[in-house]
């Protein structure tokens, strides 16, 4: 046996994933490319910001997809909420948005997102993103043990 | 005077041709300040007592007069602290007007002590003063001319300050303008390149999806997906109308007229009501609404967009009212627009007359509307705020000025050659191109 105690990190998992997402186009196209995914155990759907702090406290989730554009309040608002919280903040929130600007990508990463994925134009585009975005997650990311 | 004697004597006593030379000395001025060949000027002629002394007081008031000027002249100069212009022509005047002056005074003394050698002295030294003094003139006068008198460099100095402070102010106030427009541009291209995406995303992706599906011969979804990416091309056709007008609203404004309010505003709520009509919203013109000096065209499409934007946020099935009614303020009118929605929360007060802001998804409108009423309002150097308590409607103000205003986002940067404009106006390009 090489792996020792190192087999936990390298099993697969199955991901519980949070959608913050008020488009509903997008949150629909997000569920169709990943329903067939072996690594998402399952994924919720919540429009509004007070919604998505309900379910990560009472939920078990090892992932958060969130968009920036929620209707008047910002997504930005759901991340810097999740990451003061202390109980909330090891959890990784990926930020998808259909925005590449600059101050967008900084303003996320200076408040602690984990990562910044551009929602793509190219619809052919989109499966191959999500997937590289949950295998990372769900198999490279040995942070995830520190979240059992 | 012991002492000068004393010194005068000590002098003499060191040689015996020292003393001849005193003796000549005293000879000579013996000799000049004699008077014995002419009688006192009393007894030349004949001399009125009335005459005589006036004569006499008047060359003593000339005398007084040329000693005085120079002194004042050099008093004055030097109490002011400043440089004398011409020093040497100055002291050349001094002495010409003060050997005048000296004439004058051995003129009134002619009357008791006739010594006539002194005088006529004194008046050849004057015409010698007079004429070096002309011929140092000449050169000069033309550069004294030259020199601009104080007043007028002082006032020349206070109004070339004014124009520059003046200047300054308009620059800031530009700049300020420009700092607005880079911020606004930066803001607009941000949001385009945000909003605009979000259909083309929904439209790539459930295109790629339905291909998917169809490669695998599936149809069952593709009536459902097809209808996604057609609502998607729906929306991206809307915010690309909005933009539109939107910058049409921004753009220069057409003449200034006075625009009857009431008459547009029951035009509009008239064309309004038909469109609504079967709803059970009732438009209320509640107030008089006094006339504005506007581009008309302008200021129907500010009033129908916020009537448009009252309609679409009452309650559809409630006995919804939208109110229009002014204001009059002492240098602005205050129209309102009201509803009986939702309202909108404090937080989101602000926010509201941004560009493709909406409170929900689904409430209709493209999130342009109100972002035209704010542009139209601050064109027309108005402005734009909104009244709500959550749950119990809305009322939207536009203050507009009663006397029109020039407005700075009027001026045409493209046109302008100041120098600091074009650099702002380039910073402002080369940042929005970084958001590539």
């Amino acid at each position: 046996m090489v792996q020792g105690s190192d087999a936990g990190l390298s099993t697969v998992r199955k991901l519980s994933i949070l959608l913050v997402e008020d488009n509903p186009d997008h949150a629909a196209l997000l569920r169709i490319t990943l329903q067939y995914d072996q690594r998402v155990a399952r994924i919720e759907w919540v429009c509004e910001p007070t919604e998505a702090f309900e379910r990560l406290r009472h939920g078990d989730f090892d992932l958060v997809l969130l968009d920036l554009d929620l209707g008047l309040t910002s997504g930005f608002d759901v991340l810097m909420g999740v990451k003061a919280d202390a109980a909330l903040r090891r959890t990784p929130v990926v930020i998808l948005s259909t925005s590449d600007a600059p101050r967008d990508r900084r303003r996320a990463y200076d408040l602690h997102a984990n990562s910044y994925v551009v929602k793509p134009v190219d619809g052919r585009q989109m499966g191959a993103r999500l997937a590289d975005v949950i295998r990372y997650w769900a198999v490279c990311d040995a942070g995830a043990a520190l979240r059992q | 005077m012991a002492r000068a004697l004393a010194l005068c004597n000590a002098w003499v006593q060191k040689g015996p041709e020292r003393a001849l030379w005193c003796f000549y000395l005293m000879d000579f001025l013996r000799w000049l300040f004699d008077s014995s060949d002419w009688p006192q000027r009393w007894h030349c002629g004949e001399w009125s007592a009335l005459h005589g002394y006036t004569h006499i007081a008047a060359d003593l008031a000339i005398a007084g007069a040329y000693f005085a000027i120079p002194v004042a002249l050099l008093i004055l100069t030097l109490r002011r602290g400043r440089d004398l212009p011409f020093p040497g022509v100055f002291w050349l005047f001094c002495a010409f007007i003060m050997s005048c002056g000296l004439g004058h005074f051995i003129d009134a003394m002619m009357f008791y002590q006739p010594s006539y050698r002194v005088l006529t002295g004194v008046k050849v030294t004057t015409a010698a003063v007079s004429w070096f003094t002309l011929i140092a003139l000449i050169p000069v006068v033309p550069r004294a001319l030259a020199l601009p008198s104080i007043v007028r460099a002082n006032a020349q100095l206070a109004r070339e300050n004014e124009a520059r402070r003046a200047a300054q102010a308009a620059l800031r106030a530009r700049n300020h303008t420009l700092r607005q427009k880079s911020q606004e541009l930066e803001q607009f291209v941000h949001t385009i390149a945000h909003d605009l995406k979000s259909p083309l995303v929904t439209m790539g992706g459930f295109v790629a999806i339905a291909r998917a599906e169809l490669n695998q011969g599936r149809h069952e979804n593709l009536e459902k997906n097809l209808a996604r990416v057609e609502r998607a091309s729906q929306r991206l056709g809307e915010l690309t109308q909005g933009l539109l007008d939107l910058a049409r609203a921004g753009r220069a404004l057409g003449p200034h007229t006075s625009v009857d309010v009431q008459a547009l505003v029951e035009r509009l709520a008239a064309e309004l009501r038909a469109r609504a009509a079967g709803s059970k919203l009732r438009i209320e013109i509640t107030t008089p609404l006094p006339p504005v000096p506007a581009d008309a065209g302008r200021l129907g499409a500010m009033f129908e967009n916020m009537i448009v934007n009252a309609i679409n946020h009452n309650y559809p099935d409630a006995n919804g009212e939208v109110r229009i009614g002014a204001e009059l303020h002492e240098n602005h009118v205050h129209y309102f627009v009201s509803d009986d929605g939702p309202g909108i929360a404090p937080e989101h007060q602000q926010r509201i007359f941004g560009l493709f802001q909406r409170l929900s998804r689904n409430d209709g409108s493209t999130g342009v509307g109100l972002a035209l009423v704010e542009k139209v309002a601050r064109v027309h150097g108005g402005r734009v705020w909104v009244e709500s308590t959550p749950g119990k409607g809305a009322t939207f103000w536009v203050a507009l000025p009663r006397v029109a205003t020039e407005e700075p986002e009027a001026v045409d940067i493209d046109r302008s050659d100041d120098q600091p404009i074009i650099e702002a106006k380039e910073a402002a390009w080369s940042k929005g191109a970084t958001l590539d």
